[in-house]
């Protein structure tokens, strides 16, 4: 059986064996996004080591494109490569952040795989519009603990439209809807904000809700905006969350052990792209930096 | 077979005496850069500071046992040797709140020159006294002499898998300017996304096994630098004046870093005030089996 048998078995994977992996990332907030307290934003577009992902926003219209650690222009933090051709168990052990940038703490950073996106570019469009499953999940292909979120790689324009998705849930049951109330895109929502989110009435966040009793997406078959979001270009990505981890204080740095303190151990398979979003929690300047580890074993 | 089995061998070996307390007392003296990370190993106190001595752009390693750094106990091979404990704690209100990591500086690159335009290459003579492999070996230019900043550069290198002329993200030189300032350091400003200790090595590659060139973009500066291939080991943070932080590796971070023979160890700081004239009193704890 694959995975840490035993407290020991840990032990001596990590001292012994050597399979531990280290990463020291840094990621700013977008060049040219201020953070509006209460939305949340990916941290994928910002610049830092690594470096701001080119990729969303490519491709075919409504076409679902995966994401790797090896996907040329998608920047994911790196996680020590593949361990046992998708037999091994790799796991997070722990986790920090910080930031010094003024006004960027409190903040909440969720760490996820970023499993792939359908671009849109049709914007204006309004009713369901079919997206194309030729390529599937590289990850999670069951779906399970699959969650959605929207984000613009072009700024939107005018436009608060409703959004719905038609998916297939984690149980293979096709046609489930997004439950109402919907959520309401922002007008003019900025470059890696999540478009539905913010503090009011049909606002959600991180995620598109799901229809009840459903806890993952495998596939998503309809795109629908209520209304013409006049420009832009939306991004449909699907990720797995693997871990948050809130900043409180400017300079304090969040530390996690999620062996002994939140007892989880977040998987991380082979090919894994992983990104951090983000709650902001104050009004946050551009390019606000953020920095931390990561630390990952493996049996 | 190096290294521990399982939790009961931990303890036999701390019962055995192969464990180690080292005490530590660094004390910067310049007025360092508020959320720009600084590097400690230039810093007076105990162990004496580094100053990156050697011939211009000569790979020069760095050791315990010639150049001093944080003490962590002699040579244990074929035994294995792990960062058990560190406690770190200071009395300056101002550096009461810092982030640090603790590094294995492998050794450096000397005095490269800001106001070079051509291309400089490095000389690799000497190798890599540690993690010859480059795997997790990160980049880390420091300043020496101080610049003015703005101006760009990147580095040419061979990665963690023997490929080379890979290339750095170009990142500008901070406009903190101060000896030990992190010269690609600066805390935010949409001009300077690129704000952490290390340079952002290029798209999938996770080491740095030998540096070949430095350029010197823009109109260049008057400053030099010298650039530091370190591998990071852990972290830890100084949250107050009144309680000393703490970190056990094996029970709040389930790793315990290894540490190669003869590392020659040290720390970057990350000050939300300043560091001057702060001291920063600690203890390592190793333990090897």
């Amino acid at each position: 059986m694959s995975g840490f048998a035993s407290t020991d078995d840990l032990i001596n994977q990590v001292s012994t064996n050597g399979n531990h992996f280290r990463v020291d990332w840094q990621k700013s907030t977008f060049a040219t996004t201020a953070h509006t307290a209460g939305l949340w934003y990916s941290l994928f577009r910002g610049g830092g080591n690594p470096g701001a992902d080119t990729i969303l926003g490519t491709g075919t219209n409504l076409a679902f494109q995966a994401l790797t650690d090896a996907t040329t222009n998608a920047t994911g933090i790196r996680h020590g490569g593949d361990v046992g051709g998708g037999t091994g168990y790799k796991h997070i052990l722990s986790a920090a952040a910080q930031t010094a940038a003024a006004t960027t703490a409190p903040c909440v950073l969720m760490l996820v795989d970023l499993l792939g996106f359908y671009p849109i570019t049709t914007v204006t469009t309004t009713g369901d519009q079919a997206l194309d499953n030729t390529v599937t999940l590289p990850r999670y292909t069951d779906g399970a603990g699959v969650q959605a979120f929207v984000t613009p790689s072009t700024v939107m324009g005018a436009g608060t439209p409703n959004i719905r998705l038609t998916y297939t849930d984690s149980g293979g049951t096709a046609g489930n809807l997004t439950p109402t109330t919907l959520p309401i895109g922002n007008t003019a929502a900025a470059v890696t904000s999540i478009v539905y989110s913010g503090t009011g009435n049909g606002k959600f966040g991180p995620f598109m809700p799901l229809a009840a009793g459903d806890s993952g997406i495998r596939s998503v078959q309809q795109f629908n905006l209520s209304a013409t979001y006049t420009s832009g270009v939306l991004n449909l990505v699907l990720c797995k969350p693997l871990l948050t981890l809130p900043i409180t204080t400017l300079g304090v740095t969040a530390e996690r052990d999620l062996v002994n303190q939140f007892m989880s151990m977040p998987r991380v398979y082979d090919g894994a792209c992983l990104a951090w979003l983000m709650l902001a929690g104050a009004a946050t300047p551009v390019a606000s930096p953020l920095s931390g580890h990561l630390e990952f074993g493996w049996s | 077979m190096a290294g521990f089995a399982n939790a009961r061998r931990l303890a036999d070996a701390q019962d055995a005496g192969q464990y180690l307390y080292a005490s530590f007392r660094k004390q910067a003296t310049q007025t360092t850069g508020a959320g720009v990370w600084f590097d400690l190993s230039m810093s007076p106190g105990n162990p004496a500071p580094n100053y990156y001595i050697g011939s211009p752009g000569v790979f020069v390693p760095l050791k315990q046992s010639t150049d001093g750094g944080l003490r962590h106990g002699g040579n244990v091979s074929p035994a294995r040797k792990f960062l058990r404990k560190l406690m770190v704690t200071t009395n300056t209100a101002a550096a009461s709140v810092t982030p640090m990591k603790l590094l294995d500086y492998i050794g450096f690159y000397g005095f490269i020159d800001e106001s070079v335009l051509d291309k400089q290459f490095l000389d690799n003579t000497t190798p890599l006294p540690r993690h010859a492999d480059g795997a997790g070996v990160q980049l880390m230019p420091v300043v020496v002499a101080g610049q003015t900043g703005g101006q760009p550069f990147t580095v040419s290198y061979t990665n963690q898998d023997g490929v080379a002329g890979r290339t750095t993200t170009s990142v500008l030189m901070s406009t903190q300017f101060v000896n030990g300032t992190i010269l690609c350091s600066q805390n935010g400003g949409a001009t300077y996304p690129h704000a952490g200790p290390f340079l952002p090595l290029q798209t999938g590659d996770t080491g740095v096994r030998s540096v070949q060139s430095v350029t010197i973009g823009g109109i260049g500066d008057v400053g030099l630098f010298a650039l530091e291939l370190v591998k990071p080991l852990a972290s830890i943070s100084l949250y107050e004046i009144t309680a000393a932080s703490e970190t056990d590796y094996l029970v709040e971070a389930a790793t315990m870093p290894v540490i190669e023979d003869d590392a020659y160890l040290n720390f970057i700081a990350m000050p939300t005030g300043t560091l001057a004239n702060a001291p920063i009193i600690g203890l390592l704890e190793t333990t090897w089996n």
